[in-house]
């Protein structure tokens, strides 16, 4: 019997070193700044008097958010400068003096999806723009 | 009563490592396309799901290196070669031109028939019209 309690106690505790292992994986995703991200952003725009939805093409560029609160992107060369804050499930990207706050929808390993919305044309229509990171 | 209890905790520590390990398959799809490719590019403009215009299809040559870097060259001419990043997340493969072929950027499902690999991207969607852009490879 003894020896049976031993057992599932070893056991249980590999399996729940495992899970563990796999949370802190997990967590290494919050980290968001000292890696390069690939950045795919496209917009759809849901026109509300014609129930019409439209995707629209993406602007990729690469990014990288450094510690201090400023960030570098570009293409093969990271050279346009700007600035970020990570308040919780908010990132906001300050480019000169417009600030774009983004809503965190979903998080990987190695993928973070980013949303914001805004009314366009008065009310008539929403504008979700979505900002993937993709790490590199 | 042991057996079947190692069995269930033996099951619970591979579902475990299981669900940390899919980015070994991502792995795997990377590796697969890591190298040098011959292309052929089809762009369509789509209306109803069906190709109504031939915008460009052309051939050439596309590099997909280890280090998440693309090179991206034309059989009819090198003035627009250009390089680029790549990298495969969650069955797609995400390629970003540094020049050039700016609407080809995108996420492209990674599509295999008979036996072969192809890249598609479908873009600016709307209620019935799209443009695709496909990539046939091949070694």
């Amino acid at each position: 019997m003894f020896k049976l309690k031993k057992y599932l106690w070893v056991s249980l505790l590999f399996s729940l070193l495992l899970l563990n292992s796999c949370e802190k994986k997990m967590d290494e995703v919050l980290t968001i700044d000292g890696v390069v991200w690939l950045a795919k952003m496209s917009t759809t725009v849901i026109e509300h008097e014609y129930s019409d939805h439209a995707e629209y093409r993406y602007t990729m560029y690469k990014i990288r958010f450094d510690k201090d609160g400023t960030g570098k992107t570009g293409g093969d060369e990271l050279n346009t400068d700007f600035t970020w804050k990570l308040k919780k499930d908010e990132l906001q990207l300050s480019f000169d003096d417009n600030v774009l706050p983004y809503k965190l929808v979903s998080k990987s390993k190695e993928k973070m999806v980013w949303e914001k919305s805004y009314k366009s044309n008065g009310d008539f229509a929403t504008v979700i723009a979505k900002l993937e990171l993709i790490r590199l | 009563m042991k057996k079947f209890l190692s069995g269930i905790f033996l099951l619970l520590s591979v579902l475990s490592f299981w669900s940390c390990d899919k980015k070994g398959k991502e792995n795997a799809l990377e590796k697969e396309l890591t190298g040098s490719w011959n292309y052929n590019l089809e762009h369509f403009r789509l209306f109803d799901g069906q190709p109504v215009e031939t915008m460009e299809i052309y051939s050439g040559t596309m590099i997909f290196h280890n280090d998440n870097t693309l090179e991206y060259k034309l059989d009819a001419s090198n003035a627009l070669d250009t390089k680029g990043t790549w990298k495969v997340v969650d069955k797609q493969v995400y390629i970003y031109f540094y020049r050039n072929f700016y609407y080809y950027n995108g996420s492209y499902d990674i599509v295999r028939e008979a036996g072969k690999l192809s890249l598609h991207l479908i873009y600016n969607k709307n209620d019935r019209d799209a443009i695709s852009v496909k990539f046939k490879l091949t070694k």
